[in-house]
């Protein structure tokens, strides 16, 4: 009884305080909060944002969603195009293209260097893979082209000093120039550079790759047979469930994913959720403290009506709920104004205009679940923020609250 | 009603003790007007905190109706200045966002009070102080005779047994001041509330059935008033 009495003042003085209280404190208040929920939320998005362009460039340039190896690497993937046909025809399968190492160095003038070689059929791999959407010389491969050769910017160079593999680039190819393949039989074949692309990846701008034409007619004994398939998977389709929808097509095979595959950006990834949670506490340490002060100050400006309020009778529990009131919300209000912003605002003018890191674009991520999570601490922080000084104001004597002393 | 015994209190500035009461002992009974009168420094606003449950004496005893209420616990003293004490202060001390009736019935609020009988009780007695057409004025568009008229109509919501005023005419003009201390005077008289007001006014002391003199800290002989 004592608890409702208590909530139906403290809602009361709330009410009024809203409504008859000074507007411009309570939108700056508000807008404060707003602030500091877009500060909470702006970088765990970005840093999630970075990831998932890690993820999606290692699948959509390196990995795809699934793929098949044998199991006796010498032995490579035989009667590759019946079972490709197979694949092809599995629910949840969108595309496959098969790949098979063909050469290791790769040599123009006095540079060369040691980059894998991979003998592609050029239709099916543009289902795959983005990379031929990505040129910045030159054109993709015609499947016929027996002479040409597709480069990765960190292969070519191709005058880009600023890049960060140049040194170790072939520094001055260009689209057109020529440049000489070992294979893996020990022959030298000179191929014809057909274009340059950069994926913005590092995984993958240091490929090389001629088509299976090229391939079949320098190594005959390829024919039919594959080192790799790569097997793109419809949309909400996981790697697991291509895996098992395959796994009774033949058993010389073996399955690796993306997230197996992705050791070597695995360090990357680590460090992004390690900032990720650091940042996180950071922002949140820095609301709370926001919120302590906001709501310091306000009950600071309002310690004498405290005081007066207490002389007159008004329960300490009436207070103390007419401020924690008043900062849930603050903090309500300040949180779903920094949500709209931050939703409608901030996320669709970085997808317009991204961030451009080492990994490529990457646009702002949230995550509902952490969104959600967010808005339930920054309350909580609101509230532990207005009850520790409402709780110190309703305890010191009336007089000092009065007067200050 | 009430009475205090070897009533002291002393204030510490640093290592500086200042004593404001010395040994009161005095005894108020139901009915009275009693005017609590002293030079400025003389203790007679520390002596009215203390009987009104604001203040916490250094020593000694109060009773209110025969209960001690020195050393209750604040959540009691809370209750009986709700319940039983109407306190009227120097400075108006509304709050600004409330109208006058909002004012006046928040005690009643948090005392419980259904809401049909605060709000007919809270315009009957902002009839009695004269401000029937001030209800939904805010206390800065009232004058400051009407803040502190807003202020013993608050006092008075709960039926108090004690209304305290201190020097509830120290910031009002002469004519404002007179209107004030005609309605303390008036609903002691009509209402039978006792009223324990301090001043250093000579007019406000002629409204008073008792005089309390205090001269630092101690207590003088009670006079009569004397009406000017």
């Amino acid at each position: 009884m004592r608890a409702i009495r208590n909530l139906r003042v403290a809602a009361f003085l709330a009410a009024r305080s809203f409504a008859r209280g000074n507007a411009g404190v309570t939108a700056l208040t508000v807008a404060m909060m707003a602030v500091v929920f877009i500060s909470v939320l702006f970088l765990p998005s970005l840093i999630r944002g970075a990831i998932t362009t890690i993820h999606r460039q290692l699948i959509n340039t390196t990995t795809s969603n699934l793929i098949v190896t044998p199991t006796n690497p010498g032995q490579g993937i035989k009667d590759i195009q019946t079972y490709l046909d197979k694949i092809r025809q599995v629910n949840g399968v969108a595309a496959a293209t098969p790949t098979q190492r063909v050469g290791t160095q790769i040599t123009h003038g006095t540079e060369s260097n040691t980059w894998g070689v991979d003998a592609i059929d050029p239709h099916s791999y543009a289902e795959v893979f983005t990379t031929p959407r990505n040129l910045v010389e030159g054109k993709y491969l015609d499947p016929a082209d027996t002479e040409g050769i597709l480069l990765g910017i960190d292969v070519a160079g191709a005058d880009h000093t600023r890049l960060r593999a140049y040194s170790n680039s072939l520094k001055t190819v260009h689209a057109g120039d020529t440049v000489k393949v070992t294979l893996d039989t020990g022959l030298t074949h000179t191929f014809v550079v057909r274009g340059i692309y950069q994926n913005s990846f590092a995984l993958s701008d240091q490929g090389a790759y001629i088509t299976t034409a090229a391939a079949e007619q320098l190594m005959p004994k390829l024919r039919n047979t594959a080192t790799r398939v790569y097997i793109k998977a419809n949309q909400g389709i996981s790697s697991a469930q291509v895996q098992t929808s395959i796994d009774t097509l033949r058993h010389d095979v073996q399955y690796q994913s993306p997230d197996q595959l992705a050791a070597a950006i695995q360090d990357q990834i680590d460090t992004f959720d390690l900032i990720n949670n650091i940042m996180r506490v950071i922002s949140l340490l820095v609301a709370a403290i926001t919120v302590f002060i906001i709501t310091y100050v306000d009950l600071t400006n309002r310690r004498r009506q405290i005081g007066i309020e207490r002389a007159i009778g008004i329960r300490s529990g009436a207070i103390v709920g007419n401020y924690l009131l008043k900062s849930i919300v603050n903090a309500t209000l300040g949180t779903m104004l920094g949500l709209a912003v931050f939703r409608l605002a901030i996320m669709p003018y970085v997808d317009q205009h991204p961030f451009q890191f080492p990994n490529g674009a990457v646009i702002l991520v949230s995550d509902p679940h952490t969104t959600v999570q967010n808005v339930w601490i920054l309350l909580a922080v609101s509230v532990v923020s207005a009850l520790i000084p409402a709780l110190r104001t309703v305890t010191m004597k009336i007089l000092d609250a009065i007067w200050g002393t | 009603m009430i009475s205090a015994h070897d009533l002291s209190k002393t204030y510490t500035l640093g290592h500086v003790t200042v004593p404001a009461l010395r040994d009161i002992t005095l005894e108020i009974d139901a009915g009275e007007m009693v005017c609590i009168m002293g030079k400025s420094g003389s203790g007679k606003s520390t002596l009215l905190r203390q009987l009104s449950l604001i203040d916490q004496p250094t020593k000694g005893s109060i009773l209110l109706d025969g209960q001690e209420v020195v050393g209750m616990s604040e959540r009691h003293r809370s209750a009986l200045r709700l319940e039983k004490l109407g306190y009227v202060f120097q400075e108006y001390a509304l709050i600004p966002e409330l109208t006058a009736e909002e004012n006046v019935y928040l005690p009643a609020m948090m005392r419980g009070e259904a809401r049909r009988s605060y709000r007919a009780h809270t315009l009957e007695l902002l009839e009695r102080v004269g401000l029937s057409s001030r209800l939904k004025h805010r206390p800065r568009a009232l004058s400051g005779g009407e803040q502190q008229r807003v202020a013993i109509a608050r006092a008075l919501i709960n039926r108090p047994v004690i209304v305290y005023a201190d020097e509830p005419t120290a910031n009002l003009d002469s004519a404002a001041a007179r209107t004030v201390m005609q309605t303390l005077s008036q609903l002691n008289r009509d209402l039978g509330i006792t009223v324990v007001f301090v001043s250093h006014d000579p007019d406000d002391s002629a409204y008073a059935s008792r005089i309390i003199r205090l001269h630092d800290g101690h207590l003088q002989p009670s006079t009569e008033p004397q009406i000017p």
